[in-house]
């Protein structure tokens, strides 16, 4: 094995100390939360139009899923590069949709009949 | 530490966990790979220069066959061999071992991904053979092309029809690979991050190790909406979807821009190891630091972020908006800056040098020549939407990504070659066969691209069979620069032999090699033995000094290893 | 965000995991970056929603919610090393996935007996091109999303199985958890995106 690696990185060790960097919050907590904005989302649903109702529930995913990831997944106690990582990622989405946003949304249907 | 078993051939070729050995499975696969693909390009270049000749090993070139021939020499090039060969083999070989530790962090991943990739490449070869021939649309693989001879307004017929087709299996092979770098990506960045040598911060690092991770994390988000995108043209294929069919409510240029979206970033994917190879064997050679470490460093960042912003300069004809297209030219012409900064940087470290000329020097010189003079330039042009309208889709812009390409990935992976060898068999390199073979790839790849822009210039479309039914296309001097531009091509291949030949002759017989350290060299791979034994190192190192100092003013010797006190 | 942690000190499979969940993230986002672009261009997809079974998927939602906090029970229970409650909680997730998958397959089995397939033969039939585009999409994001539900379902069985077996590798069991949160994440955004916008 190496002998080089700093202690506390061997995984025979279940959770060695240093490992252990997480806050435990309490989940239950969390989950209730959870299932109250999840209840608004769907009668928030009920809403009838279409683009109110759109944004009101990506907004709300957001929050529900930014909880997930720093509560349940423990982002809230990781060092800034997995910050980073998730950042790449999301920038890598932003560059997508700001590149096909005018070749989808603002062309019109293409009027095409079988030939 | 040093249990240096013989093992057996499966043992050594199919199931060993060692990086290097690894990376040699990768290799060997690899010149597979390029075997097939040079041989594609030279039956499609005799068939443009000598329409009528019925080419050696081959035979007459129908249509239908130059067609599979570009598309599979333009796939295998890429995909295998570049991302091959600079990310897999490359990150494999050298970013344990000059980290300072004993293997990848994962060793069971890594064989993994060696296996997902083996597969790729069965799914590829066994593409060729399918009832309908291979896969003939483009490396591009645009659709209504990619979706196969059914085309979308056909019935839908059997699954076994539609899924026995080369357009499946091509696609299969890229997912398959895809899947196979990015476990290898994710292996070499908790690697570097995690098992450094002890007293290797992240700013003593070798430039390779940055460059490879940089361009590991790059391919890795890069590929992701690619990869959604063939799982979606995988459905157009064989469920019978629309996603790219205008008739439903898709759109053929949703897959060019997810394609180019993985596309252009790939470029840089694979122009980023073989900068940093050079870095390496320049800063070596020229017995000085390498000029802005931190400056080489903080602009391949920028560039890697803006290289997912410029992607659709490869669409400007494709009907995008136009309004786009203007963006996407500015910011093309803007990543051109960090990379005139990284090779000004080179410039600068084997300015007033002690140079030495060796071969590996040869290779990186002539690398930063010529993709700078000539294939970064030509960019330029390219990347403005005025010229490129009129240039698109011309031999021009083949020329010019031949330009870029060949000297970066192919002089990249010679420098390499012709650097480390020594260090990973033990035995030396012919070095007369090396001169030749460098002059001849030097002079005959000229030879063979450069043609090429004349030829673009005067208007020849870059996916046409014969050119027999253009008169414009005929008139002198224009077959004469294709049959220049044939024969070079020729020559280039056979000189590989030359190379071919010295690495097994080498690998067996070659002479012994006298020095762990032949060239000098600060960097941890050189302070062990070479061949280094299963787990890299005797004494695990402990890094005292950043890895390019070179001449330093307190020292009688003029290297300095990153180990020594 | 954590300062006083330095990188070199994140264990590494948690490292290869979060990369692996940027990764999924570019794949998925993607995904859903098409589809929200096209929904904004064809009103008619609305249409098309309504046929969805919206109370199979709320079920489906809280299914999920519920097996994200269970996991983050087991991860709990495993830092303590207590073998009854890893296994425990990693059972009622498995539970909690089968549960999933089979409310989606009873959904997917009605959706196709009204003639709501993959290629969408039958919308063509009646002349409505662009709806099947949203049917092209319903399956293809589910299913995917569904094959990353039993491939963690199976990564956290068998993690399960081996850490309770052998009473080491607890922390695969916290990383096999952050692969299931991920996969959770996913449908929080695909459950309203896909079903609930008319």
């Amino acid at each position: 094995m190496n002998t080089n690696q700093p202690e506390g990185l061997a995984h025979e060790i279940a959770v060695p100390k240093k490992e252990d960097y997480h806050g435990h919050p309490n989940y239950l907590i969390i989950y209730i939360s959870l299932l109250i904005l999840f209840a608004i989302t769907v009668f928030a649903s009920l809403i009838p139009n279409p683009l109110v109702v759109f944004i009101i529930v990506f907004v709300i995913s957001i929050v529900k899923g930014s909880m997930v990831l720093l509560y349940f997944m423990h982002l809230k106690w990781e060092p800034v590069l997995i910050w980073i990582l998730l950042g790449l990622a999301l920038m890598t989405l932003l560059f997508l949709t700001l590149g096909l946003y005018p070749d989808i949304v603002s062309v019109k249907p293409y009027l095409v009949t079988k030939p | 530490m040093n249990t240096h078993k013989k093992h057996g051939f499966w043992h050594r070729y199919f199931f060993s966990l060692d990086h290097k050995d690894i990376g040699f499975q990768y290799m060997l696969t690899i010149f597979v790979m390029v075997s097939i693909g040079g041989f594609f390009a030279y039956v499609f270049r005799m068939h443009l220069a000598y329409p009528e000749m019925e080419v050696p090993l081959f035979g007459l070139v129908t249509n239908k066959d130059y067609n599979m021939l570009i598309t599979n020499h333009g796939l295998i090039m890429m995909m295998w061999l570049a991302l091959g060969m600079l990310l897999a083999v490359a990150g494999n070989y050298l970013i344990p071992i000059m980290i300072g530790t004993d293997d990848m962090a994962f060793p069971k991943l890594n064989k993994l991904s060696y296996w997902f990739f083996l597969i790729s490449v069965i799914l590829m070869i066994s593409s060729f053979f399918m009832k309908r021939g291979g896969f003939g649309g483009g490396w591009t693989m645009y659709p209504p092309l990619s979706v196969g001879d059914f085309g979308y307004n056909t019935a839908y017929t059997s699954f076994k029809d539609r899924f026995f087709t080369a357009n499946t299996f091509v696609l299969l092979a890229i997912t398959f690979e895809f899947i196979a770098l990015l476990m290898g990506g994710i292996n070499f960045f908790v690697t570097t991050l995690n098992k450094r040598a002890k007293g290797m911060t992240l700013t003593k690092m070798p430039m390779i190790v940055w460059m490879i991770n940089i361009a590991s994390v790059l391919f890795m988000f890069s590929v992701g909406p690619l990869i959604a995108g063939a799982f979606m043209l995988l459905l157009d294929i064989n469920a019978g979807t629309g996603f790219y069919d205008v008739y439903r409510g898709g759109d053929p240029l949703l897959w060019e821009h997810l394609f180019w979206f993985f596309g252009h970033p790939e470029v840089y994917v694979i122009l980023l190891p073989p900068l940093g190879i050079i870095a390496e064997i320049i800063s070596t050679n020229s017995r000085k630091p390498l000029y802005g470490y931190k400056f080489i460093l903080n602009l391949t960042l920028i560039a890697a972020i803006l290289s997912m912003m410029v992607w659709a300069h490869h669409q400007f004809v494709s009907g995008i908006d136009p309004r786009a297209a203007t963006i996407f030219s500015i910011f093309t012409i803007i990543i051109s800056l960090p990379f005139a900064g990284i090779i000004l940087a080179y410039i600068a470290t084997l300015w007033n040098g002690d140079l030495k000329i060796n071969l590996p020097m040869k290779w990186a010189i002539g690398a930063i020549t010529l993709f700078t003079l000539i294939g970064g330039f030509t960019g330029l042009y390219l990347g403005a939407s005025v010229f490129d309208i009129y240039a698109h889709d011309t031999s021009f812009v083949v020329a010019h990504f031949h330009y870029t390409l060949f000297p970066t990935v192919i002089f990249g992976s010679f420098a390499a070659f012709y650097y480390w060898f020594g260090k990973f068999s033990g035995r030396e390199l012919n070095k007369f066969w090396g001169n030749v073979h460098f002059w001849l790839t030097f002079i005959f790849f000229n030879g063979f691209a450069f043609p090429l822009f004349l030829l673009g210039l005067a208007g020849q479309h870059r996916r046409i069979a014969d050119y027999r039914q253009f008169e414009f296309l005929m008139q002198d001097p224009l077959p004469l620069y294709r049959q220049i531009a044939t024969i070079s091509a020729v020559i280039l291949i056979l000189s590989q032999f030359i190379f071919i030949f010295n690495f097994f002759w080498s690998l067996k017989r070659g002479k012994k090699v006298t020095s762990d350290n032949p060239w000098e060299s600060n960097t941890l791979e050189w302070q062990t033995a070479s061949p280094p034994p299963h787990g890299n190192f005797a004494v695990y190192p402990e890094v005292h000094h950043g890895p390019y100092e070179y001449n330093h003013p307190d020292r009688e010797d003029d290297f300095l290893p990153q180990n020594k006190k | 965000m954590n300062t006083k942690i330095t990188w070199r000190e994140i264990p590494q499979a948690r490292l290869a995991m979060w990369a692996l969940i940027a990764g999924e993230f570019a794949i998925f986002g993607g995904l859903i970056v098409m589809y929200t672009l096209n929904r904004l261009k064809y009103e008619s997809w609305g249409e098309m929603a309504q046929h969805t079974n919206v109370i199979a998927g709320t079920i489906n939602t809280l299914v999920l919610l519920t097996s994200s906090f269970f996991v983050v029970k087991a991860h709990e229970a495993a830092l303590h090393k207590n073998k009854e409650k890893v296994k425990m909680w990693i059972w009622l997730t498995l539970i909690c996935a089968l549960l999933f998958l089979g409310i989606k397959s009873y959904e997917y089995y009605h959706e196709i007996l009204h003639g709501f397939t993959l290629p969408g033969t039958q919308l063509l039939a009646e002349g409505k091109h662009v709806e099947t585009m949203y049917w092209s999409f319903y399956y293809t994001m589910t299913g995917l999303h569904g094959l990353h539900v039993i491939g963690g379902a199976l990564a956290l069985f068998f993690v399960m199985r081996h850490a309770t077996k052998t009473e080491k590798d607890y922390h695969r069991i916290e990383v096999a958890g952050l692969y299931w949160h991920m996969v959770d994440i996913v449908w929080i955004f695909l459950f309203p995106l896909i079903y609930l916008i008319h």
